[in-house]
Formats: C-alpha cells, structure tokens, sequence
C-alpha cells in the first residue's frame, strides 16, 4: 500500500508539472501580437471650440464704431430727455393738465 | 400729419389711451427707483422676441445639426455672433432684473393686500423667465450644456412615485438625447412665450388695477406724496433708463460674447466642472451639500423637498405676512434678507 502511494504521488507531479508546461506553451503560441488597427483614411476632425470673433477687419472696426457711436447718441438722447423732464414737470406743476379731459391736476397720495 | 393722426384715432382710439397714461400716477419717493425695474423687464423681453426669432431662421433643432447650425450663426452669418451674444445677455439682464424686482417687492412689501395675485403672477413669471433660460441652455448642444441639462432632468427623478415619468416626460425618453433638443425647443419657442404672454397680460391687469404700491413708512405714517403723471411725465424718465440699459447691454454683448464648446457627445463622460447658469447656481450648490442619505432618506429627496418647500413659501409670502402697514413684519424681512444671503453665498462658492 504504501509502495503504491509512493509511486502515485511522483506520477501525479509530473503529470501536472506536464500538464503546466503544454498549457504554458499552447498560450505562448496563441498570444500572437495582433495585426496593427488600420488607420481610417481620413482622419475626422478633432472638435473645436467656436470662439466669437469678427469676421473681416472691416467689421471688427464696425463694431467698434457702432459702440463708440450708440454711447454718443445716448448721452445726447439723455440730455434732450432730461430738458424734456423738466419741462413737462414744469407743464405739469403749473396745473396744464386741469384743462385737459380727463387729466390730472398735481396729486397727492395719501 | 394732423388728418392721419385724426383717422388712427378714430380707428385705434389713441386719444382714449393718452388720457388713460396721464391718468396713470406714479407716487415719488425714495424708492421710485424700484419702478423701472418693472418696465426694464419688458425693454429685455422685447430684445429676447426679437434676436430670438432671427436665431430660429437659422437654428436647426436635431441632434445632427443643433451644434453645427450654432457655429454657422457665429462664423458665416453677418454679425450672427453678435445676435446670439445680445440674445444670450439679454436674458441674463432680464433674470436678473426680474430677481431684483421681486426682492424689492418682497423688501418694501407691496405684497401685501391687495396685491396677493399680483405677488404670485410675478412668482410664476420668475418660474417662466427661468424655464426660458434652462431650455435654452441646451439648445447650442454643447458638452456642458448635454451635461448640465442631464443634471437638471435628473432632479426630479428623486421625487417618489411620479419623478421618473416626469424625467422622461422632460427628456422624451430615458436619457438626454435628440428628442429632447426638439422637445426643449419647442418649449422654448412656443410654450413658454405664451405662457408668459398669458401671466404678464394678468401682471399688467392687476398692476393698473391696484395702482403702484407706497412705501410701508409712507401708509403707516398716512403721509401726502406728490405724484406724476405716468405719461409723459414718468414715460422720459424710464426711457432715459432704457436708453443706459440699451447701451449696457450691446458693450457686453459685443466684448464679452459667449463661445460655442464642440458638438455633445452622447457617449462621452461629463466634462470636469460642469456648472447651470449663473441664477442655478445656489440650488446646484445646495444639492451638492446634501450627503446621499440622511435619517434613511435619500438625500436628494430631501434636498428637493426642501427647495420646493422654499419655492411654495415664496409663492405664498403674502398670505403669510398679511399685516396691515401699521405693522412692520420682522421676522419675514429678516427671512428675506436671510434667504437673500443665502443665495448670495451659495452662488459665490459655487464659482470658486
């Protein structure tokens, strides 16, 4: 019995030292490197940011103009409205509007 | 000119409406100021209508072309950028004098009665200005704006028993995708321009209806204020005011124009730092500062329960603080100016 169990065990190493060694040697064979990806033959272009931007110089001084000119007839805007404000403030405290239908002499809210 | 004004008249009854504006009185005080915010909102509405239909002759809303169409608007289309750039800003001005006009509503609280309706018309019109600008965020089809739309459709998927079916009614399906740029359009093109035509219209009504409101000390103390009349009186002052806001707007429209990230990729993981407009930033940051569960609940819930509680508050501030002037109300200015900070704050760390 013992004699047999002596001879079994050796005999089971070997089998799987083998079996290591075929198995090792089959993945060996089928990691063969892989075939480069082939490279598309027009590459896509890579996204981009859209910054805003004028399109011709000609523009870009538009702009620049139209700005410089918008401020310029807001400030002469706001000093006509402002003569325009007091006079029909003065039209208004001098009770004008009492003659109109329906208008509105100075109120007073309580 | 005096044969042609006679036949408008007749037609239109312009006489009727010059006499109905000098009729008109608006009260001068110290806080006349907080008037033109009112009539500024609608100069910004009126920008919006304009820059935003001459957008939508060339804006093409499918996934496909969404990005693409944007980037012609700004490279091809004579001073497209530009449209975009006041279309973009003057939304931002307009958010951002709706807040201003409710805060100084609720700070000189001309809320309070009669003017509940009016309070809560000018609460949904805040709700609608905002939905207006989170369909539109999507609509260049951006990676941050795919990212910061699926953030915000996914908020109320915490939302129990209906939150699902609710991020997908938003969305037209279970994720972000081209359904919901044309669903997101339509909105913004049509739903949401008669839905505020509908509540500015009742606005409108029931501001002439009750007058403008005086300031608390003013009632309490029963003192006389001058008026003016609203036309032509107050009419040049708030054009005047027009007119800097106007100018304000195309400097930073022109200097300051916002660019167009890539195409969104459906596919791709959200870019780092992905941010809501600037008036989502306080309630994008308040999410952020709930843990994932407190006592078992899940956090988000909470979170959306408690914003919503907040919203609802709002909604009903004049109910709750129905006092007559002789009363100061405290509590509820101190709430106002808590909350007001609190937003403040929030928006502020969420930018750093």
């Amino acid at each position: 019995m013992k004699t047999r169990r002596s001879v079994l065990r050796p005999a089971l190493l070997v089998f799987l030292l083998a079996a290591g060694v075929v198995s090792g040697v089959a993945g060996a064979v089928q990691d063969v490197p892989k075939p480069p990806a082939a490279k598309p033959a027009v590459e896509a272009a890579a996204p981009k940011e859209i910054h805003p931007t004028f399109l011709t110089p000609r523009e870009k001084n538009g702009a620049y103009v139209f700005v410089g000119w918008i401020w310029l007839s807001i400030g002469v805007l706001l000093y006509v409205l402002r003569l325009k404000v007091k006079e029909a403030d003065r039209v208004f405290l001098a009770g004008f509007y009492e003659d109109q239908e329906g208008g509105k002499e100075p109120a007073k809210h309580a | 000119m005096k044969k042609i004004r006679t036949w408008l008249d007749d037609r239109l009854g312009l006489e009727a409406l010059s006499r109905f504006g000098m009729n008109k009185e608006v009260p001068q005080h110290g806080h006349t100021i907080w008037y033109y915010t009112g009539s500024s909102i609608l100069l910004f509405l009126g920008i919006q209508i304009v820059t935003g239909v001459m957008l939508a002759l060339y804006f093409n809303p499918t996934i496909k072309d969404a990005n693409a169409s944007v980037g012609r608007i700004m490279t091809e289309i004579p001073l497209g950028w530009i449209i975009r750039s006041i279309h973009s800003w003057s939304a931002t001005f307009m958010i951002g004098l709706v807040l201003i006009h409710l805060l100084s509503i609720a700070f000189t609280k001309a809320y309070r009665p009669p003017r509940e309706a009016t309070w809560m018309t000018g609460v949904l019109l805040l709700c609608v200005s905002l939905a207006f600008g989170f369909t539109g965020y999507l609509l260049p089809w951006d990676d941050l704006s795919l990212a910061a739309t699926k953030v915000g459709t996914d908020i109320p998927k915490a939302i129990p028993v209906v939150g699902t079916w609710v991020t997908s009614l938003l969305r037209g399906g279970e994720d972000v995708t081209g359904d919901t740029i044309s669903r997101f359009f339509i909105v913004h093109v049509c739903v949401l321009p008669l839905a505020i035509f509908a509540v500015l219209g009742i606005h409108l009504f029931l501001v002439q209806r009750h007058g403008m409101s005086l300031p608390l000390e003013a009632e309490r103390r029963k003192e006389t204020l001058q008026s003016l009349p609203f036309w032509p009186n107050f009419m040049l002052r708030e054009a005047g005011v027009w007119l800097v806001l106007l100018g304000a707007l195309l400097t930073t429209a022109i200097f300051l124009a916002p660019s167009l990230g890539p195409a969104a990729n459906l596919m791709s993981p959200a870019p780092p730092g992905i941010k809501p407009e600037w008036y989502f930033l306080f309630m994008f940051q308040t999410l952020k500062l709930f843990p994932s569960r407190i006592l078992g609940i899940n956090g988000e819930l909470v979170a959306v329960a408690v914003m919503a509680a907040g919203f609802f508050l709002v909604l009903i501030l004049p109910f709750l603080d129905n006092r007559p002037a002789e009363r100061k109300g405290r509590i509820i200015t101190g709430v106002v100016y808590a909350t007001f900070a609190y937003t403040i704050a929030m928006t502020i760390w969420s930018l750093l």
